[in-house]
């Protein structure tokens, strides 16, 4: 398990990543980053939630209501203009970080 | 599920039931019900998938603090103030704040007035008047001054019964604070400016009655009358500088209106309302029934004196009180 005060900065960027693909749900979402992250990191629902919350306060996604395939009526999340533009700034931003911290690494 | 519904419901009691907060609770009961539906498909009994769905669940606090929520109190009388509702309250403060400023004012001219024409009579400026008739005059004259400021502390004090919840202990929203804090930081500069010139005006004024005093046994009267027309201009810019500074003292609950101050302003306003309508009093039978308009005066100089002495003396007492207590 990661430690989740690590990965806070990058909850934001990973749900977008996953809306990069198109449209989608909460639970979706959340099972999806699971399975990329190979089961080694979860997203607990109020974190997710908080993301959603704060993402389209800053207009970086825009939310709508639609039936899922099971009938079930849903809200999905849709990655907007600034959404994407954010997103590749945080991912520039890792970029370096990870070459900073890279260098503070000893391989065990 | 029952059981994941009951888990939320008791995560969310604590938390106002607005559109907002209903909404999301239903969006993370299903996503909850998703989960726990496909752990139980992948064979995990009932129990597991329970457990782990709650596991997963995460700090109600922390999604709150996002959202910029606060938590309903546990007592329950912990009224949430919105923006609006300050902003609203703010307005009708400045109003009162100028309404009873000017009958303050309106009161003591009339006073000062009235002494006048007690000096006038005294001094056969009213040639062949009686004194009842100049009693009368003088009565007259004081009620065109005083009727009118009744109304207006009256008309000052309309809206205000909309916002009694202030007198409690009360939150204010977080963007309300801010906006608040903003605006008694642009009302600082000349809130500053008005008390400085009220209290050199306060304390400038028994000049006029050491001058007057100067001039003659006769004259002290129109000094007095000068004096008191001058503390009616001091007191007008207190009135008006302290109630907008109270406002917003009141909404940020700041200084004279933390939770504790509270309790202590109560008691001391119930001694306002008897010490100082029993100092009119004073000065009224003085004035009208021994005549004594030249002395009479230093009642409001004496009550002021006296009460902020008793006042001192409470909060002392109490603060004692409270450190043995603690």
């Amino acid at each position: 398990m990661i430690s989740s005060d690590v990965i806070r900065g990058y909850n934001d960027t990973m749900i977008l990543y996953m809306l990069l693909g198109g449209e989608s749900y909460g639970y979706e979402i959340s099972k999806n980053i699971r399975r990329l992250s190979e089961e080694k990191y979860v997203m607990k629902e109020t974190t997710l939630y908080s993301a959603f919350a704060r993402l389209e306060k800053n207009g970086y996604i825009s939310s709508f209501h639609k039936d899922g395939e099971s009938g079930k009526r849903r809200t999905y999340y849709r990655i907007t203009e600034e959404g994407l533009a954010y997103y590749q700034e945080k991912c520039s931003e890792w970029q370096i970080t990870q070459e900073v911290v890279n260098k503070f690494i000893k391989e065990p | 599920m029952d059981v994941l519904r009951a888990y939320l419901n008791s995560l969310f009691a604590a938390w106002p039931r607005t559109a907002q907060v209903l909404n999301l609770k239903r969006e993370m009961l299903d996503t909850m019900e998703d989960k726990y539906e496909e752990l139980k498909q992948d064979g995990k009994s009932e129990h597991e998938a329970i457990g782990i769905v709650i596991s997963e669940f995460g700090s109600i606090d922390e999604l709150m603090h996002e959202l910029g929520i606060l938590p309903v109190s546990d007592d329950g009388d912990k009224v949430v103030v919105s923006k609006q509702s300050a902003h609203e309250y703010e307005k009708i403060v400045r109003r009162s704040a100028r309404l009873q400023a000017i009958g303050w004012l309106s009161i003591l001219l009339g006073v000062a007035a009235t002494m006048c024409i007690a000096a006038l009579k005294d001094n056969g400026a009213f040639g062949n008047w009686s004194s009842d008739q100049a009693y009368l005059f003088a009565v007259i004259v004081l009620f065109v001054f005083v009727v009118p400021a009744i109304g207006l502390f009256i008309a000052g004090g309309n809206g205000k019964d909309k916002y009694t919840m202030l007198e409690n202990e009360f939150e204010l929203e977080a963007d309300a604070k801010d906006s608040v804090k903003r605006h008694m930081e642009t009302f600082r500069p000349l809130h500053s400016r008005l008390i400085v010139i009220a209290a050199c005006l306060g304390t400038l004024s028994p000049v006029a009655l050491l001058i007057a005093g100067m001039r003659g046994e006769t004259e002290i009267a129109y000094g007095a009358a000068i004096m008191l027309a001058l503390l009616g201009l001091a007191i007008f810019l207190f009135a008006y500088a302290g109630s907008i500074q109270g406002g917003y003292q009141r909404l940020l609950q700041l200084g004279e209106y933390t939770p504790e101050k509270k309790e202590e302003n109560r008691v001391i306003g119930r001694i306002a309302t008897v010490l100082w309508p029993l100092a009119f009093v004073v000065f009224f039978v003085s004035g009208f029934v021994y005549g004594r308009w030249d002395v009479n005066w230093a009642v409001f100089p004496v009550t002021a004196v006296l009460f902020a002495a008793i006042g001192g003396v409470y909060s002392m007492r109490r603060k004692t009180k409270m450190k043995t207590k603690a």
